[in-house]
């Protein structure tokens, strides 16, 4: 027995490294201190469990939120009882759309847009942003794309819209819904896909349902995908269908992972640009290579660098500020 | 250019910022206290929808407190309250290198025992400890979420941590 009686928030204190030296006083022996030491230290590894990401928790939280704002039917009226929650968020989005262009017209880059036209884009170096459609479809953008779409025609039923960049759909049943890129047009009904395109290459993922792409410069009718299929193009060559990785429901990126195979290392530097907001070159006799690996945003671009760099065997020489060159490692003069 | 750089928030993407900077820490929250992740998860969305419904009558400095304030209630509102059982995923460890079968084997008996005895902790003693632990918050930050003071909270982790030295690091 200890004749002290020890303070009632000392380990507390002790745990923050502000216990008082006579304080001591308090632990029966030496051993028992470093026997609480591990058990902190143990406790301070353990993670929660999950049975859903926080992405789907937000996507099961909107759909009950729409279903909640939306008046309850009437058996004996006959009216479309969701209409008025669906015409709020188009007006939403038309609203906030109105501001963005007003913006624009100040900044006089009003070229492009037509006053129906709804834009929404991300910055580089962002997290992905979901977006809700006026049909209640979910799109998530990767860094540094846009999508565009006419408020009116999607009001008629029509659901069709302009993607640039990247970009993760989660389709709601009903009538067709495409996506025209640069390259060619993706029509699905009621599904996920994930859709890429940037500079002259195009890639279409299905995550479930049914996609069909049709490629611009392709005389093939539209390929059909079905969960797990994928098919990637690029300008003059050939579309090669591939099976990808959707176990996961949703594509890696939206949760701030890239994983590559085999992938040419100009398309991993991209990719860096935009999750990091940097600029990298990379030395001609290097430019062959094939990475297979993953990058975390949620790590430091440094470490990010270091570890492509380690597995590539390049080094990074900083040119300026945010702007790096990679060359073989060993050959720095 | 930022998507939202033409001025305010949306009511909708302000609520999105507030669900993706709370919803870990809400659902771990009730997680420490029911010890259930299903339910943890449900409450949680009850939650946020709670707080969507009631969004035009809340002060925005208190959101936070609010909150835990909500999923605390929702969670006495439960009718069965089941024996608590804490079940956690292991941090994949970084360093490369072997462990013997011995060390791994001593290393899931005192895990199992850490486990066991953060369940049997008083809720309120363990929601504190693991919110400290997990959540890597300050004695203050967790004051200011559950509307108490410092010093009642280093009460609770004093009496949490007196119970937890009693775990034998050996068979």
């Amino acid at each position: 027995m200890s004749t002290r009686i020890p303070k009632d928030d000392f380990l507390a204190h002790w745990l923050v490294g502000q216990a008082e030296a006579t304080d001591d006083q308090a632990w029966e022996n030496r051993e028992q201190e470093d026997q609480l030491r591990r058990v902190v230290e143990a406790a301070a590894q353990l993670n929660v469990p999950a049975t859903r990401s926080r992405e789907a928790a937000w996507a099961a939280l909107q759909s009950r939120i729409e279903a909640e704002s939306s008046p309850v039917p009437v058996a004996k009226v006959r009216s479309f009882p969701r209409l008025s929650s669906l015409m709020r968020v188009a007006a939403a989005i038309a609203l906030l759309f109105v501001a963005g262009l007003l913006v624009q017209r100040w900044l006089g880059d009003d070229a492009a847009l037509s006053a129906e036209t709804i834009s929404k884009a991300t910055p580089a170096q962002s997290s992905p942003l979901t977006l809700t459609l006026p049909d209640a479809s979910e799109v998530v953008l990767n860094d540094l794309s846009a999508i565009h779409y006419e408020a009116a025609s999607w009001a008629d039923g029509h659901r069709s819209l302009r993607l640039e960049g990247e970009a993760f759909f989660r389709v709601k049943p009903g009538s067709t819904f495409s996506v025209e890129t640069e390259l060619g047009t993706v029509t699905v009904r009621g599904t996920s896909f994930n859709v890429f395109t940037r500079k002259e290459k195009m890639e279409v993922i299905c995550f479930s349902g049914e996609v069909a792409v049709s490629l611009n410069g392709s005389s093939e009718a539209a390929y059909v995908l079905t969960p797990g299929e994928a098919v990637r193009y690029e300008t003059g060559g050939r579309p090669q269908r591939y099976q990808a990785e959707v176990s996961a429901g949703t594509p890696g990126w939206s949760e701030g992972i890239f994983a590559f195979r085999e992938a040419p290392l100009e398309q991993v530097l991209e990719e860096m640009e935009r999750q990091y907001e940097v600029q990298l070159e990379l030395d001609p006799s290097a430019a062959d290579g094939h990475f297979t690996g993953t990058f975390y945003v949620e790590d430091a671009f440094t470490t990010t660098l270091a570890n492509f760099c380690k597995a590539m065997g390049l080094e990074a020489q900083p040119l300026e500020a945010g702007s790096f060159k990679l060359i073989p490692a060993g050959h720095s003069p | 250019m930022k998507p939202n750089s033409e001025g305010h928030l949306s009511e909708a993407e302000a609520f999105k910022a507030l669900f993706d900077r709370y919803y870990d820490s809400i659902r771990n929250f009730l997680y420490y206290k029911s010890g259930s992740i299903e339910q943890a998860e449900d409450l949680t969305q009850e939650a946020f929808l709670i707080l969507w419904k009631k969004r035009d009558n809340i002060d925005p400095q208190k959101v936070k407190s609010y909150l835990y304030t909500i999923a605390n209630n929702l969670f006495l509102n439960e009718v069965k309250h089941q024996k608590v059982v804490m079940k956690f995923h292991q941090q994949p460890v970084s360093n490369a290198t072997v462990e013997t079968p011995q060390y791994l084997m001593e290393e899931d008996e005192f895990r199992a025992k850490l486990e066991a005895a953060i369940a049997a902790l008083p809720e309120k003693n363990r929601e504190v400890f693991l919110m400290n632990r997990i959540d890597k918050l300050t004695y203050k930050e967790i004051a200011d979420r559950l509307g108490l003071s410092v010093k009642a909270v280093e009460k609770r982790m004093h009496r949490a941590l007196q119970e937890l030295r009693n775990i034998s690091p050996r068979i």
